[in-house]
């Protein structure tokens, strides 16, 4: 598939799990429109793999109940789509260092990954 | 003189489990001219909330949350004879010991609604705490099973069908006998409070998703966290959820997915089991509670309800499933840990397959056995209007 993923997390360090915003971007790099699963990227536990420093997964809540037929986008060639998950690590995540990586299941072939991205959760300040 | 006038009322304020505790503080402006009041940031109430013991001592409160950007605004201009309310929950710890205690709202900053030399104050009120009974706060439930006990009634044969309400009604009288007895000469009460406040890991593996859902196969993982409390004078299973919210959400929205959680799982199920002395049973009632810090669970606010995190500010039915997998409900569609639910969101499908439906029996099963550990006896889930 021409598809590629690309994954960027902001802020790269903060001391609130709900204070990171996830962004993961689909570019179409063929000359064929390419159908986009909409659904494989509504939620941050279908679309993004997380690990802990020790390189163990960090199991995100389950996914929404799916809707009956997948919504579909064309995705037109070098045209791109991006899914935004704020507050996607969980409230009870360890402080520590973390890496994601964005994941995007086609179908039931290979899924397609972004490169690893890090970013860290720091202690919270003592008042 | 503050322009707002502050009033306080609580709906219980004796014999309270400190975590249940709740309060509204009602701002009033009785001047002619617009107050202004940050409502967001008054709803910490760490910053506004003086909470004193019966030697007068302050109660510190557990810090509030990092300010965030509505904190930092004006606030709200309050028109001359307008109100806004705050509901304040889940701010006293359970630690604290019991007995009287005394709270006031007090506001010493212009955004809070007073100033250092006229601080905006409510009269007191005052609580009473009540002992809190059971296990060390929140536990993992002993010897849980992950999964739910499905209990299918077997079919009565035709005999046993015309004898059972007899011996229902029998049963029912043999065991009010034995309570009054207790009662009379063994000194039994019958009014046993007990709470406990919970941390269950859960975790589920869906496969078997069906093309176009590929994604959904995968292992997922959370908390189930509340404050379960068995009353045995009202007979009743308690389950407290507090949820901080992270970003924008009207009160109206947020009334909103209050209504739509608590229909979908109250006045539906009951525990029942021995040696209590609620023959009919213990009805299971769920609470979701607003917090501002204290929180069992954070929820980010955004434009649809991704997963048990991150709730859509306008749903008003996918908060209700989520608001399941809190109690510790697994998922019930395609393959879950190996049981086979079929496709998601069925029209005779429980809430946990279809959240438009309401709950089974067996999605309150991480409720059923926290009960049951709580009071050591083994406790059954069937529908509210069903006999013990």
């Amino acid at each position: 598939m021409s598809l590629t993923a690309s994954l960027t997390i902001e802020p790269s360090e903060a001391d609130a799990p709900e204070a990171f915003v996830a962004r993961c971007r689909l570019v179409n790099q063929g000359d064929q429109v390419v159908g986009i699963n909409q659904a494989a990227l509504s939620s941050p536990s279908l679309a993004l793999e997380i690990t802990d420093a020790a390189g163990e997964p960090v199991l995100l809540p389950p996914p929404p109940v799916p809707s009956e037929s997948p919504p579909i986008q064309a995705l037109e060639a070098s045209e791109e789509t991006t899914a935004e998950f704020a507050g996607f690590l969980p409230s009870w995540t360890e402080p520590g260092a973390y890496r994601a990586r964005c994941r995007y299941v086609a179908g039931a072939g290979e899924p397609i990954h972004s490169a690893w991205v890090g970013f860290t959760l720091s202690p919270r300040p003592i008042d | 003189m503050p322009q707002l006038e502050a009033q306080v009322r609580a709906e219980k304020r004796e014999d309270v489990a400190a975590g249940e505790f709740s309060f509204t503080v009602a701002f009033t402006n009785s001047s002619s001219e617009p107050a202004r009041l940050n409502v967001h940031q008054a709803s910490h109430p760490a910053l506004v909330l003086d909470v004193r013991d019966t030697s007068d001592r302050e109660v510190l409160l557990p810090p509030p949350s990092a300010p965030d950007r509505e904190d930092l605004e004006e606030g709200q201009l309050i028109a001359p004879g307008e109100s806004v309310t705050i509901d304040y929950a889940g701010f006293l710890d359970r630690s604290l010991a019991p007995g009287a205690y005394r709270i006031r709202y007090f506001g010493e900053f212009p955004a809070l609604g007073g100033s250092k030399e006229d601080p905006l104050r409510s009269d007191w009120v005052e609580v009473t705490l009540r002992p809190e009974r059971g296990f060390v706060p929140a536990i993992e439930i002993p010897g849980f099973k992950p999964a739910p006990d499905d209990i299918v009634p077997k079919p009565k044969p035709p005999w046993l069908k015309l004898i059972w309400p007899i011996y229902v009604v029998i049963r029912n009288w043999i065991w009010w006998l034995w309570c009054l007895i207790s009662r009379l000469f063994f000194g039994r009460r019958c009014d046993d409070v007990r709470s406990q406040e919970i941390d269950q890991a859960r975790t589920e593996t869906i496969s078997n998703a069906p093309a176009g859902s590929e994604a959904w196969n995968g292992t997922y993982g959370w908390r189930a966290r509340f404050l379960l409390t068995l009353d045995e004078p009202t007979c009743t299973a308690r389950v407290v959820v507090r949820v901080r919210l992270a970003g924008t959400i009207t009160a109206a929205q947020r009334s909103a997915w209050e209504t739509a959680v608590e229909a979908a799982w109250n006045s539906r199920f009951k525990l029942c089991g021995p040696r209590s002395c609620c023959c009919d049973g213990l009805e299971i009632a769920t609470d979701i509670q607003f917090v501002t810090s204290g929180e069992h669970q954070v929820v980010n606010v955004g434009a649809s309800t991704t997963n048990m995190g991150n709730w859509g500010a306008s749903d008003t039915i996918d908060v209700s499933h989520e608001f399941g997998h809190m109690l510790g409900a697994l998922d019930e569609y395609f393959t879950v840990n190996g049981v086979n639910w079929g496709p998601g969101r069925q029209a005779t499908g429980a809430i946990m397959n279809n959240p438009a439906n309401p709950p089974a029996a067996r999605n309150y099963d991480t409720i059923r056995q926290a009960a049951g550990a709580l009071r050591g006896v083994t406790y059954s889930t069937i529908p509210r209007t069903s006999r013990c």
